[in-house]
Formats: structure tokens, sequence, C-alpha cells
């Protein structure tokens, strides 16, 4: 059967685009026809710009008929719906912003907007990026594509969901503890998390600030390069954002990988971790190994306390920069009041969820006096040691080897019950957002039942390139990244 | 194990992030198990109620959070700076000359009340 045209990659389409053999709105048309079919079973959109992406779609057409072609030109990309997009509805899929309208485009945006790209639509997510399954949407979860009844993982649920059931080419999603790798890894798909500070946080919905990191899902690692070189760079708006210079990922695609040393920390194997899931990153290793890559066996001890100094953390962040929605500025505001602080009060207590509410509570209680040096310092003392683990572990190796998440993607209300089993589905991914460093989830192979898996590379900071060149030489050798699921017409 | 505690009342000023903060006063007996009472306190300082059927399910989940957080406190962290920045940082400064600001409107658009070109809040001098 022949490849439909939604059903291709960036580069892909890029090459089909600029021979002339389609044009822009012959690729809008069809992953507005895909979006149309299967969004209502897998809600991947929150908000869909149709009329704003033909548009841009036309442009885009008239701009490749003059040779101005640009490396996004006329690629339909989503976004989730944590970034603010000008004129576009923007709800990080909260009650609080049901109505929010940006009145600007976050750095991102821009950046994609003046490559070419076409906005197809904001994608669902968990609300204010706090849960890993899409379940804390206040417009409803996302389906995973592979098995409709279980979760997409999250926070980037939708932008996993719509890379992987082609209701786009390419997506952006942000990750603050895992949230676009550990969905890229459910939905078979590549998420990449880059450098904290290489891309630009302005105008990303703050949820935990010293973590929080834009990033992308793609269909394979040359899109994931593409898209990133797209995004990546200093801005003066992002007082984080960092000056290096980056170095062109797309560079390093096709690179021979002899003589890179892979290391793979004894901590991310414990007992608890599925078996199939273990098999699978086994599997990887040995092709990396016949591949060329030296095999080593590293330590990076302070893994189990990952998981704690992260949502403590990322809650006393949460706590502080959900203050602003107050029903005052913008966003929802309660009808129902006597006076200011009842106004707050009720605002807030209406319009967010049961989630958000937890971690603003956690935030609020570790960061109070009295509490404040046995969580908060406790926890980033902590940071500073899994940051020197990191530091330590490089001095022995070019990338960390790790599963992405402890299991396949799990099922609807399988872990709504109990937050803290919830969290614990972040403990590989929480590691290098901690240590600020670079993170991408490949697919690596399938469970007995069909769902896909995907392994993890860390990567020193800033060393984004050996990542693409690594995961990009993997992915040439295998097929995993080509499977499709089988969804209905 | 947790140290000397500030006693009630007294505020402390504490760096987060690089930024000079106030922490709100301390609850009276503050302990590593949370209590009801410091749960409504704590709501209180974030603008949250607590609704009447949650309350006995929020008790629960934060408590057994809160547990799984006191781990932290096998590791040994004497000496250990907290981490504030992944890599190298500078502060920023620019010419202090005006740029081009979003229009006021625009920006008033998404308010949920105004009145002229001025946010609108209920009446809080003389109530």
């Amino acid at each position: 059967m022949e490849k439909e045209l939604c059903q291709m990659t960036i580069h892909e389409t890029r090459h089909l685009l600029d021979n002339g053999e389609i044009c822009a709105m012959d690729l809008v048309s069809s992953v507005f026809k895909k979006i149309e079919s299967l969004d209502p079973k897998i809600n991947a959109y929150i908000t869909t710009a149709r009329d704003t992406a033909f548009k841009q779609a036309k442009e885009a057409d008239k701009k490749i008929a003059r040779g101005e072609t640009d490396l996004l030109t006329g690629i339909p990309v989503a976004i989730k719906d944590a970034l603010c997009t000008r004129d576009l509805r923007t709800t990080c899929a909260s009650k609080t912003l049901e109505n929010f309208i940006p009145p600007y485009d976050a750095t991102v945006i821009e950046k994609i907007k003046n490559r070419g790209a076409v906005i197809i639509g904001k994608t669902n997510m968990d609300e204010f990026s706090m849960g890993s399954s899409n379940e804390s949407s206040f417009f409803g979860t996302a389906a995973n594509p592979w098995d409709m009844r279980r979760v997409p993982g999250g926070s980037s649920g939708g932008s996993a969901a719509a890379t992987a059931a082609d209701e786009c080419i390419a997506s952006l999603g942000s990750d603050t503890g895992g949230s676009i790798r550990q969905p890229a890894s459910f939905c078979g798909v590549v998420g990449f998390k880059p450098t904290y500070g290489r891309v630009s946080r302005f105008g990303l919905v703050s949820y935990a600030s010293s973590l929080d990191q834009v990033g992308t899902l793609t269909k394979d690692v040359e899109d994931a390069a593409i898209l990133l070189d797209c995004i990546s760079g200093f801005d003066p708006k992002d007082a984080t954002s960092s000056k290096k210079k980056s170095p062109s990922c797309r560079s390093f695609l096709k690179k021979n990988i002899s003589g890179l040393t892979l290391g793979i920390p004894a901590e991310y194997f414990p007992d608890t971790i599925d078996s199939e899931v273990k098999k699978a990153v086994f599997n990887a290793a040995e092709k990396m190994r016949v591949m060329g890559a030296e095999i080593k066996r590293i330590s990076l001890p302070r893994t189990e306390y990952a998981v704690a100094a992260y949502y403590i953390i990322a809650s006393a962040e949460a706590g502080s920069n959900l203050a602003r929605y107050d029903g005052v500025k913008y966003g929802h505001r309660s009808s129902n009041h006597r006076d200011l602080k009842e106004l707050y009060k009720k605002t807030r207590s209406e319009s967010f969820g049961k989630e958000v509410k937890r971690r603003i509570l956690l935030g609020t209680y570790v960061l109070s006096a009295g509490y404040y040096d046995d969580y908060y310092k406790k926890a980033s003392q902590v940071r500073t040691l899994i940051f020197n683990d990191f530091k330590n572990a490089f001095k022995d190796c070019d990338l960390i080897l790790t599963p992405t998440a402890p299991s396949a993607a799990f099922l609807a209300g399988e872990k709504t019950k109990d937050p803290l089993d919830m969290y614990l589905s972040d403990v590989f991914t929480i590691p290098a957002s901690l240590a600020g460093i670079p993170a991408v989830s490949i697919p690596c192979g399938f469970t007995r039942k069909g769902l896909p898996l995907g392994i993890q590379l860390i990567g020193n900071s800033f060393e984004e390139e050996k990542i693409i060149g690594l995961t990009h030489a993997f992915e040439q050798s295998t097929s995993w990244h080509l499977k499709k699921p089988v969804l209905p017409d | 194990m947790f140290g000397d505690r500030p006693t009630v009342g007294q505020r402390v000023l504490v760096s987060l992030m690089g930024v000079q903060v106030l922490l709100p006063e301390p609850f009276p007996g503050a302990c590593m198990k949370i209590t009801e009472k410091d749960i409504l306190h704590t709501a209180s300082l974030a603008r949250l109620n607590i609704n009447e059927g949650e309350f006995i399910q929020t008790i629960k989940d934060l408590k057994k959070i809160l547990t799984y957080f006191s781990k932290l406190q096998d590791l040994d962290t004497k000496d250990v700076l907290p981490f504030t920045h992944s890599h190298e940082t500078e502060n920023r400064l620019r010419e202090d000359v005006p740029k081009k600001s979003l229009p006021r409107k625009k920006i008033l658009e998404n308010a949920p009340s105004i009145q002229d070109s001025f946010l609108k809040v209920p009446k809080i001098i003389g109530v």
C-alpha cells in the first residue's frame, strides 16, 4: 500500500516538496484528513488551527515556487498546548486557561514559523505538564494509538500520540522530568530533550523553571536533528538560555559510531523493571557493540534518590510559578466571591485539577519555614550529588544507555489512584532532568502484546550531536521506528 | 535530625534560585508528620480550598509522598552546596532604553474584568 503523505517524515516530505512532486496544500490536507478520522478517538488535540494552517500552507507553496525554501517550509507541525501561540488558544490543558489567547508567540514558535512551519494545532497534555499519563488533562485523556485502552504517557502525551498516529509530521513538546521521553517511549516515536539552556523557554508556560526544557517528538532521528537545529540558540528573553554556540545536529547524521563508549548504569536495572524492557535494552546495547561502540558498566550511585529530590524541587517551583493564576490578570475568575481573598481562593480551587492542587500544596509545604532545610535545601544538595554522579560517569564514557521507562504504556486508570506510583514511572528520566543534560528516547522494540518500548541515551552537557550520531546510526540498522500502529480508518 | 527550626512568628529570608524571598510563617509545632491543621494552613497560604470530600484522601496522599521524600535524609549532604545552575550563567544587563511592547488593548482582552484600561478587582481599601 502506498504511503499517505501524513505518514511521512520531515525529510521525506521536504524532498517531495522541493522536487515539486507534492505541494504544501496536499500535505496539510492529508494531515487534517487523518485528524478528522482519528482524533475523535485519540483526542491528541485540544485545539486545531485549520484555517490558519491552510493559509500558511498556501504561503509556503508560493515560497517554494519562488525558490525561497527553508528547512520547515510547508511542514505541518503540532505544538504542545504549553507553548504560547499568538492568536491561537493556549490552555495548558487547564480550566484556568480554557479561554486564554496569547498576544505573543513563544520564541520556539517564532523560530519554526520563520523557518516556514505550518502550525496544525495544540496538543493534549497533563494539566500544566503535571502528570505522566495525560490523564490530568481538563480536556480528557488522550489515547495511545497502539492500544486505545492505554495511556500515551505524559505530560506531552498528545504530541507523542499525534506523531505516532500521523496526525502531524512532527511536534514540539516540553520535558521537566521526562515529559517528552516517556510518552515518546510509550508511543514508539523519537523524543528529544535538549540540554537545559540550549532552547529558549520564553513563552513556555512555567511549571518548574529550573527543569523545564522545550524539545521535539518526531518519527525518526533525522527529523529530531532538523527540528532541534530550528529551535536551538540563545534568546535574550530567557535569562537561563545559553550563549554557547550550537553546532548543527544535522551535520552529525550518518556518523560512524566505532570508538564511542557507552556506559550502562547498574542502578537503572532494578528487580522491579519489566523483563521485556530489560531484554530490549540489552539487545540494543549488543547491537551498538556490534556496530563498533564499546560497552562499559558504570555506576550512578545516587539514582534512587532522584525521584524524591525531583518532586520536592518541581513542586516547590510549581507552587511559586502557579501563584500567578489569581483570576485578576487573565484566566478563569470565580463569579462567586465577597472580597479579594475569597476571589483568589475560589478562582484557584474551581479551576485547578486534583494533581495541580496536590503539587501546589506539596510545594507550599516544603518551602515553608521550618521545613525548608529538610526538604528544599536537602533536595537541592542531592541534586548537586546527582549532577556530580553524571560528571564522574562522563569521564569514562561518551553516552549513557538506559531504559526510558520501567514498563511499556500502562492502562488508563491503572495509576491514578496512587500519585506516588505515578511519580515512580519517571524514575529513569528524572536524573538527566535534574542534571540539566540532554537525553533522547528512541524506539528499540515491542512487547509481546505489541506495545512499543524505548531506550534512553543520555549525553553530557551541550553534546546533543553525539546522541544524534549514535541514535541515527542505530536507527539506520533497525526498523523499529518504521512500524506503524494499526488504526481504524 | 532536622536541625533547629525557627520558632513560630519568626520569618526567614532565604535565597531561592538567586532571588531573596521571605518565607511564610512556620506552623505551630512543625514536624515531619503532617497534620490536618498543617494542611489547612498550607492550603490557606496557597490560596486553595480543600473541600470536605477530598480532605481525608488529600492527607493520606500527602503523608505517603512526604514519607517517601524523607528517604533523602539517609544521604549525608554535609558540605554539599545546593544546586543552582547546570551551566555557567551570568547576570544579563541591557541598555535602559524603551523598546516596543505589546499593545495594552491586546493584553487586556484576556482579563476577566476591566474598567477603562485597568484590571478590576473587588474593593480592597476600606472594607
